[in-house]
């Protein structure tokens, strides 16, 4: 009885720790006109998607598991799926790899002069238990025609 | 008897070196712009952030790195940028740093 409570206090204390944390992954920046990023108007765009940490769901399933054989099945199956995700990767899992494809087109309907710059791309994953928001954001200043920060 | 103890200690001293100088920090990524022809003006910015125990709640901290290399090169462009995103760790799990930092050069119109 006393073990399924630390194990319990140990997962619970592991989800606070995990709970709404932010990981960079990259930062990049575009060349800049200083006039248009000194006076222009700063906007920003954010596209995200859902990540699943499967071995993270395995390891709580395994501590919930009530038989010594249901955990070994866990195992096996976090093996199986692990063997499918070798390789390099910023944050968890996603479902779709076009998320961010958009981005150019909202950057335009953004800043319809198209006198953009200042760009930079940020990779980010905010992260909770199991599930994470695998983010990318651009910020970037832009002028209208007169000269005039446009938003 | 003797020999033994200077093997333990030179091995000793090994480890500690091996533990504090390898493997501290680690580069995530590099990225460029255009390099211009006029490179005679250097402008860069660098941001960082504490991390303890890999609490980071957002990375705002990054978000004004443009505007501030514009304000070193108010009368012209920056180009050939280079953004390098780095981490540093003192102790692991508990303490490390991460750092942006960009160069570029500001090229301002002739005449």
């Amino acid at each position: 009885m006393r073990k399924k409570w630390i194990e319990l206090g140990m997962v619970l204390m592991g989800l606070v720790l995990a709970g709404g944390c932010s990981h960079l992954h990259h930062h990049q920046l575009g060349d800049i006109d200083s006039g248009v990023v000194l006076q222009g108007s700063r906007f920003e765009l954010l596209v995200s998607q859902v990540g699943v940490n499967i071995q993270e769901a395995g390891d709580i399933a395994k501590g919930v598991a009530r038989s010594q054989q249901a955990r070994d099945q866990i195992q096996a199956i976090q093996g199986i799926i692990a063997l499918f995700q070798m390789g390099p990767r910023t944050g968890n899992d996603i479902y779709s790899d076009t998320f961010a494809d958009h981005l150019t087109d909202s950057i335009l309907e953004r800043c319809p002069t198209g006198r953009i710059s200042g760009l930079s791309v940020t990779r980010e994953t905010a992260k909770y238990p199991i599930v994470s928001g695998e983010i990318v954001k651009i910020v970037g200043y832009c002028m209208n025609e007169k000269g005039i920060g446009v938003l | 008897m003797n020999s033994m103890l200077k093997s333990c200690a030179i091995c000793t001293v090994f480890a500690f070196l091996t533990l504090f100088f390898s493997g501290c920090t680690h580069l995530h990524s590099v990225s460029t712009t255009s390099v211009p022809v006029q490179r005679d003006s250097k402008v860069s910015v660098e941001r960082s952030r504490m991390i303890v125990l890999a609490l980071n709640f957002n990375n705002d901290y990054v978000n004004e790195m443009a505007e501030d290399l514009a304000r070193q090169c108010s009368q012209g462009r920056v180009q050939g940028i280079l953004t390098k995103h780095e981490k540093v760790t003192y102790f692991p799990l508990l303490l490390h740093q991460v750092r942006v930092s960009a160069q570029g050069y500001c090229v301002r119109p002739r005449g």
